[in-house]
């Protein structure tokens, strides 16, 4: 299987259970970035520069994990 | 060939997975909101820290307004974006130019507000990669389709 994939099917199962739990994603982590892998949350912190360096440090590539803000807010582009 | 979309909190996402040769980033997951409203698709401040894009290889190009604040737009060059379809095969589609979002602040709340911001996909890319998007939010269905 080519490595692009391997990303996109655990990126769409990611994505897929992160939008399931969104609803109580929104209430746990209010206004936090959530790093997701394997249809789960692995770490959350306030800003990004915070959560890259704990999963560098916990050896998990951010450049191929699910990373996603959550916020009650409405979001307007 | 239809790319299946994501419906999450009335938005809908993609999860594509970036090449850039020419940065020398890797292979990069990102994931994309198809905004149709907007009319430059770019990689966020927030996904280029993410996936450790050399800022100084950007090249300034305008004045971005989105989110009720004001960023800087960048070219950048010879990227792929990978996707599946909906049997789960490989789409790929090379883009000549596609463009990188930066922060004019260096910290404090401008700064802050510029991570909150997801990557884009608009309308330029739908037109480039000559893709349709189909959507109908009571049935939670999206899709890109090139037919």
């Amino acid at each position: 299987m080519e490595p692009e994939s391997v990303i996109l099917r655990n990126a769409r199962k990611d994505l897929e259970w992160f939008g399931e739990h969104y609803t109580e994603l929104v209430t746990k982590y209010d206004e936090q970035f959530i790093a997701i892998k394997n249809a789960q949350p692995i770490a959350s912190a306030s800003n990004m520069e915070d959560l890259i360096a704990y999963l560098n440090k916990s050896g998990i590539d951010p450049v191929t994990t699910l990373i996603k803000y959550v916020t009650r807010a409405y979001t307007i582009l | 060939m239809k790319i299946p979309l994501q419906i999450i909190d009335e938005q809908i996402q993609v999860g594509a997975v970036f090449r850039a040769p020419k940065y020398r980033t890797g292979l990069a997951l990102i994931d994309f909101v198809v905004d149709t409203g907007s009319n430059v698709s770019f990689i966020s401040p927030r996904d280029l820290m993410k996936i450790n894009f050399p800022q100084n290889a950007l090249t300034f190009k305008s004045m971005n307004y989105i989110g009720g604040g004001s960023s800087d737009i960048s070219e950048i060059h010879d990227i792929v974006l990978a996707f599946h379809d909906e049997d789960t095969n490989l789409v790929k589609i090379p883009l000549k130019t596609f463009h990188a979002c930066t922060s004019h602040a260096s910290r404090g709340d401008k700064r802050a507000r510029s991570m909150l911001l997801p990557s884009v996909l608009g309308l330029d890319f739908l037109k480039t990669a000559d893709l349709s998007l189909y959507t109908k939010p009571a049935k939670n269905i999206a899709y890109l389709e090139r037919i």
